[in-house]
């Protein structure tokens, strides 16, 4: 497998900042900063880079190459498998409603033998992930790997935009199916956030919407929480996510981070479901904690050490809580990884991973979740 | 250097390697702001958490005391709080209630206030004691106690104290249950459990108990005084054991209700030796006993002693028995019915009486089936039989006890008596009194031949009692006094005769009368006087005989005559004797002649009779004669013939509808023998079935007329009928004869209609073959002048074919052959419809009917008579051709259309009309009938034949021309066979018409067709 990584910046515009490829690239991955791809030109020039490959991507909240966490930017890996195919499956009139079927049809359409992984994007605010992550699972075989990211709009949560091969669009969900003998797949995923005060019941919400815990209206308890931030909702929400568990059960605890507000039913509206009846807590993060955090889901990926690719998916909340520190979540995982994997990745709304205690994939908020991707 | 720094740094770098120190400063004052905003947030979220979580503190520490208070007011036990020292901190409402303080009253105060002083003394000790030992006496065991209201009552109660601990202080908790009320309940159970025993040891059963096993673990003391053991001695024992076990079923029963668990009810077995004086029989009842867990424990019961009862229904069994042996061995007949009605016992001699009911007569059996189960075997007297059993049941059900009498039509009389019985019931008592009845029957007309003779005698005849009273008179004693001889009864003699003066009794004492009465010897008088009624006198001769009964007198007879006669005779004895003797003589002639006449009346009478049975005995006619009720009191030889019952058999008495039934009509009770039997009339019928006994259908004739008396009152039915089977054979072989003949006779005409056309056809075809030779010549001739021209153009050819075509007359041979050719053709077709018409009409009877045109069925009759009717007369044919096909017997109807169009052409030729005769021939459809009507226009028939035409064998044709036959058979075939009718108009000497009407729907032969 050969890697080449390029960067793009407005002044500086593209520079290959790592590897060569001695084959035409297969697929070619990017990440772009909101507006970056607005006016077709990146793509073209993509496209006459890799004229064979496929070419898939979308809008982000921050981006992610080598080491470092790009604004306004577009960092791109183009992959040449030594023998490893892929098949993308695409549907770009995603709802939320929709998103069960969504998750189910591109799933069927990439399943085959030799199938080991599964990518996803998907557009970040018009789609339910919890919903699409059980659609995904309902028609993918036991033993694939599934993991991907939701596309993010920096901080504003207006619309994020995925595409294959042509300009993306809002409203898209793409996977891309890795086949191969050779290719391993791994993940891993952590979040580092510290649930505090007291535990809540979820006592009326509908799907990812909820209106109300203990009784008392959710937007009151973040406006309570906050403060003088509430004025920077639902942006500054990203600060307290909530830990939510299934009762009487202690292995499942999920994250969902704020991705909108309601201020007419005083709603708080999250990245994936909040069912009622689940117990809810307020997290807050911890710059260090954090930080440490990315070096678990790291570690769980067990780096080679071979010229394997990292896909980082993390997660907008953290960017915006660590600032200027966020680099070091980022320098963290390649340390751990090493210095001969490549990585690649995007501050998102959403990651989709397996998780960490009970193996079934789900949606996630606030974690670091790396895919690493080898052909050995 | 720090990391976030170098990165700044890296970050701030120019393009040409030297750092933007402006774009650095702006970083490191945004890291600041960041590290605020971080740490500004966080304190923030600290600071509401903590008020949060003290909100939740204090809302949760409230909780707990509302709940705690909430409790402790709505709890049903008291609940008190002392502090070490014995001082109240609480007092709930139960307790408020129980001790009868406000809360108020007693914060603060000592607990030993709610003690009673025996109590409260020692109370504080106790509390010291315990806080200084820790010896418990009463914390966590909870004791009963006694306590002590506001207004001085002291009350039980059930005290529970337990002990907490706050900090270095001290609480203890009483809860205080008032059980004042279990204690009286405990005090009443106590009392109830004595009263039971005193009830049990009283009452005449006892009570006993078991245990798992069956075995009696408790029996109340009762059981010494009623079996005489003591309870120990059975205690430990089954009731197996003690006697049921010999009694295998009991103890099959009870042995299975125990397994199954089951209550028992009444088990009675023998307890010590069965036969013994010490015998006892008892009866035990049971239910199983249960735990909380339907675990089972035993059985519980009440056991009795029912010796008395047992033996006293034993006697009442034997009493019962002997009651039913005595109403077997009575010689009347007894039924005893119970007060639902039904039949409870009843002896031989009661079913011997209704024997042909004895079916019936079986135990449960409600009387009014026993009634109604033989309505023949009762004489109801001419009464409807369900109005009489209607009488009977109420006759019953009034068990009056007053005797009555029911005759049965096998002759016997049964006197009936039926009385009520306490329970409700009827016992009813039957006795043939037949025999009695007849004594009794013989008596009354003895006695109505005695009254006759009495009545017939000349002389006066008066029958007195013992005191001379009078028990009888005749009417001649009536009339030769005076008096109304009925009104004589009763009345005492002597007054009525001699009353006439005061001496009168005087006069008695010497009389013959007074010596009937004194001496028992008859006597004569001669000339006394007796009085009449309108107080004259007539003279009278009497004779008293006395009547003896047992040797005394028990009164007398007068028999005596006007003595006036004798009187006169005596006085004018000489006119008289001649006068006499003439008398005398004229008398013996009337006499004589008397006698002779009633000999020859009697001679006559048995003629008559002896004759009557020889006509029906030789009749070929059967004759049966029925009574109203449909039994045979008549039935000659030839009717036991005709419906093959033995000649042997004496069938007076069998029910007509046993030995023969009108099919269709079923018994007696829906025949026309039943309507005429008892409505009068005559019913005649030609042509019907009789089905005899053993099934057998006759087809009969038959008449049935009312058999009445000399008073017209309708005495039965009079039924006479005759086989009619060989007529209808003689009919069919008629018919068909007569279609034979028809055919035969036609036949001639027929060879002359066919001849005719045949002769011309031969005619023709002569001509034809004559014709053919002369053309073969001129053809030959033609060809030769052909040859000939052409060859040589000779001329001499052409003349000799001219030639050969005049000596052919050729133009006539073209002329006439086609048209001998077409009249063939014509003579041919003719010839071929005239054989079918045969074809048609000759066709053999169906046995079943086919539907057909009864145009065309005419159309046929028509051709095949043609020569029958061609010379007299025109067929003029109105034929509707919408009329329905019909179903029928197709050649005998064509045989009837034939008679009636042959009969038609012969009026006309009789008639000797110079008029052109006329057939007209016309159908019609009308009501559901098809109308075929002949008419003619000659002799007509007399209105006097009219009756007589469609009888057999009757014409009016000349010898030879008709057999009598045509008509009879046409009314045949119309009503019999199709349910039609027939009937004849038209004026005399205008001509006749001849209707007949077929109806098509209801076509179905009156009689059965073999």
């Amino acid at each position: 497998m050969q890697l080449q990584q390029l960067l793009w910046t407005a002044p500086a515009h593209w520079q290959v900042v790592d590897g060569d490829l001695d084959k035409p690239a297969q697929l070619v991955l990017y990440f772009a900063a909101p507006g970056v791809m607005t006016d077709g030109r990146r793509l073209g020039e993509l496209r006459e880079r890799f004229p064979k490959a496929r070419i898939i991507g979308c809008t982000t909240g921050g981006e992610i190459l080598g080491n470092q966490v790009h604004d306004n930017s577009l960092v791109a890996t183009a992959i040449a498998f030594d023998d490893a195919q892929i098949r993308v499956a695409s549907r770009n009139s995603a709802t939320r409603d929709a998103s069960f079927r969504i998750g189910a049809e591109i799933a069927a359409e990439v399943a085959g033998s030799g199938l080991k992984g599964l990518f996803v994007l998907s557009d970040g605010t018009m789609v339910n992930g919890s919903e699409l992550v059980r659609g995904l699972k309902s028609a993918m075989t036991d033993g694939v790997v599934l993991t991907g990211g939701l596309a993010g709009d920096g901080d504003t949560f207006g619309s994020t935009l995925v595409g294959a091969d042509v300009a993306p669009t809002p409203g898209t969900v793409l996977g891309i199916g890795f086949y191969g003998d050779k290719l391993t797949f791994r993940h891993g995923s952590f979040g580092g956030w510290d649930a505090f005060g007291p535990e809540r019941l979820v006592t009326r919400s509908e799907d990812n919407v909820l209106y109300e815990l203990d009784g008392e209206p959710a937007l009151d308890l973040y406006e309570r929480y906050l403060g003088d931030e509430a004025c920077h909702l639902p942006g500054s929400a990203l600060l307290f996510p909530l830990r939510i568990r299934a009762p009487h059960d202690l292995g499942t605890d999920l994250v969902r981070t704020v991705v909108g507000i309601d201020k007419t039913s005083r709603a708080m509206i999250f990245a994936g479901d909040v069912p009622v009846g689940y117990s809810a807590q307020l997290m807050r993060g911890n710059f260090d904690h954090l930080v440490e955090g990315a070096a678990r889901a790291a570690r769980q990926v067990a780096a080679t050490g071979g010229g394997a690719l990292a896909i980082l998916i993390s997660c907008i909340g953290r960017k915006l809580l660590l600032g200027q520190r966020i680099d070091e979540e980022v320098e963290t995982v390649c340390d751990v990884l090493g210095g001969q994997v490549r990585t690649i990745g995007f501050y998102s709304y959403g990651e989709i991973c397996p998780h960490d205690f009970t193996a079934s994939c789900e949606l996630h908020n606030q974690t670091m979740t790396i895919t690493l991707i080898d052909e050995a | 250097m720090h990391k976030l720094l170098e990165r700044q740094l890296r970050k701030a770098v120019l393009a040409d390697g030297t750092p933007d120190l402006e774009r650095l400063l702006a970083m490191v004052g945004s890291a600041y702001d960041e590290a605020d905003r971080e740490r500004r947030i966080k304190d923030h979220a600290f600071a509401e958490m903590q008020r949060e979580v003290e909100e939740l503190n204090r809302r949760v520490r409230d909780e707990a005391e509302a709940r705690f208070n909430v409790v402790m007011q709505n709890v049903g036990e008291a609940v008190l709080i002392i502090d070490e020292r014995g001082r109240i901190e609480s007092f709930n409402m139960a307790a408020e209630r129980m001790f009868g303080y406000h809360a108020d009253e007693v914060i603060g105060r000592n607990v030993s206030m709610l003690m009673p002083p025996l109590y409260a003394q020692n109370h504080d000790d106790f509390l010291a004691s315990y806080l200084l030992t820790g010896q418990r006496k009463i914390i966590g065991t909870g004791r009963e106690a006694e306590a002590q209201r506001e207004n001085g009552e002291t009350f039980p109660i059930e005290l529970a104290v337990g002990e907490v601990r706050m900090g270095p202080n001290r609480r203890f908790i009483g809860v205080i249950r008032d059980i004042t009320l279990r204690k009286q309940a405990e005090r009443e159970l106590r009392e109830s459990e004595g009263r039971f025993r005193d009830i049990a040891g009283s009452a005449s059963d006892w009570f006993w108990e078991t245990d798992a096993s069956h075995r009696l673990t408790f029996v109340s003391e009762r059981i010494a005084a009623v079996l005489g053991v003591h309870p120990v001695e059975v205690l430990g024992h089954t009731f197996m054991e003690l006697g049921m076990g010999d009694q295998p079923a009991v103890a099959a029963e009870h042995a299975d209700d125990l397994a199954n668990r089951r209550a028992f009810r009444d088990r009675m077995f023998h307890v010590g030796p069965s036969q013994g004086a010490d015998s006892r029989i008892i009866r035990i009842s049971g239910i199983p006993v249960f735990d909380e867990d339907r675990e089972f424990l035993g059985y519980r019961g009440v056991g009795v002693d029912v010796t008395r009862e047992v033996t006293a229904e034993l006697r009442a069994r034997k009493a019962q028995q002997q009651l039913a042996d005595a109403i077997q061995s009575i010689g009347d007949g007894i039924a005893v019915y119970d007060g639902d009605d039904r039949l409870m016992i009843c002896n031989p001699e009661y079913e011997r009486v209704f024997a042909n009911l004895n079916v019936m007569i079986v135990p449960g059996t409600p009387f009014e089936q026993v009634l109604h189960a033989d309505p023949a075997a009762f004489d109801t007297e001419g009464l409807d039989f369900t109005e009489w059993a209607a009488r009977r049941l109420k006759h019953h059900q009034a068990a009056s006890g007053e005797p009555f009498l029911v005759r049965m039509t096998n002759g016997n009389w049964i006197l009936h008596r039926e009385c009520r019985m306490a329970d409700g019931g009827v016992v009813g008592i039957r006795t043939d009194v037949t025999l009695i009845k007849q004594r009794e029957q013989e008596l009354e007309t003895l006695k109505q031949r005695y009254q006759l003779i009495l009545d017939s005698a000349g002389e006066g005849i008066i029958g007195l009692d013992a005191r001379g009273k009078i028990t009888f008179a005749n009417r001649r004693a009536g009339d030769l006094l005076g008096q109304d001889a009925g009104r004589m009864i009763g009345r005492c003699f002597h007054a009525l005769v001699q009353a006439r003066d005061g001496d009168g009794d005087r006069e008695l004492v010497n009389s013959p009368v007074s010596n009937a009465y004194g001496f028992g010897v008859a006597g004569e008088v001669k000339a006394e006087t007796f009085l009449r009624a309108d107080s004259s006198s007539v003279p009278v001769d009497y004779y008293v005989a006395p009547i003896m009964e047992d040797g005394a007198v028990n009164g007398a007879v007068v028999v005596f005559h006007d003595a006036t006669l004798r009187l006169q005779y005596e006085r004018t004895l000489a006119d008289s004797t001649r006068e006499l003797e003439r008398q005398v003589s004229e008398r013996t002639q009337a006499l004589s002649r008397e006698v002779e006449i009633r000999a020859r009346t009697e001679h006559a009478l048995r003629d008559s009779r002896q004759r009557m049975k020889a006509i029906t005995d030789s009749l070929f006619e059967g004759v049966i004669v029925v009574n109203p009720a449909g039994h045979v009191i008549f039935i000659n030889p030839s009717a036991q013939r005709l419906l093959e019952c033995h000649p042997e058999t004496d069938l007076t008495g069998y029910p007509v509808d046993t030995i023969f039934t009108l099919a269709e009509c079923g018994d007696f009770h829906h025949s026309p023998w039943r309507r005429v039997a008892a409505d009068g009339g005559i019913v005649r019928e030609d042509d019907v079935i009789f089905v005899t006994a053993s099934g057998k259908k006759v087809t009969v004739a038959y008449a049935c007329a009312a058999l009445e008396d000399d008073s017209n009152n309708i005495r039965g039915a009079i039924i006479s009928f005759r086989d009619t089977a060989a007529l209808k054979q003689a009919q069919r072989d008629a018919l068909q004869a007569s279609r034979m003949a028809s055919v035969g006779q036609l036949a001639a005409g027929i060879a002359h209609e066919i001849n005719t056309p045949t002769q011309y056809i031969g005619d023709n075809l002569r001509f034809i073959g004559d014709s053919l030779t002369e053309l073969v010549s001129v053809i030959k001739a033609g060809q030769a002048m052909a040859e000939d021209v052409i060859a040589q153009g000779s001329t001499e050819a052409v003349s000799r074919f001219a030639a050969a075509c005049e000596a052919a007359d050729l133009d006539y041979l073209l002329e006439e052959m086609p048209s001998a050719v077409q009249q063939s053709l014509d003579g041919v077709s003719q010839v071929g419809r005239i054989v079918l018409s045969m074809k048609e009409f000759s066709h053999p009877g169906s046995s079943s009917k086919s539907v057909t045109d009864i145009n065309r069925a005419i159309e046929t009759t028509l051709t095949v008579s043609h020569n029958a009717w061609k010379h007299v007369a025109e067929v003029v044919r109105d034929l509707d051709p919408s009329l329905p096909p019909l179903p029928c017997y197709a050649a005998e109807l064509n045989q009837v259309f034939l008679n009636l169009i042959v009969n038609a052409a012969h009026a006309i030729e009789g008639a000797g009309k110079s008029e052109p005769g006329r057939i007209t021939v016309s159908t019609a459809f009308e009501n559901g009938e098809v109308v075929v009507s002949v008419a003619d226009n000659g002799t007509g028939i007399p209105e006097s034949l009219r009756d007589h035409i469609f009888e057999p064998f009757f014409t009016t044709k000349e010898v030879g021309k008709g057999t009598g036959q045509g008509l009879a058979i046409c009314r045949d075939v119309v009503i019999v066979k199709h349910n039609g009718r027939i009937d004849v108009g038209g004026e005399e000497g205008q001509g006749a018409i001849f209707t007949v009407r077929l109806p098509v729907e209801a076509a179905k032969p009156a009689a059965e067709h073999v």
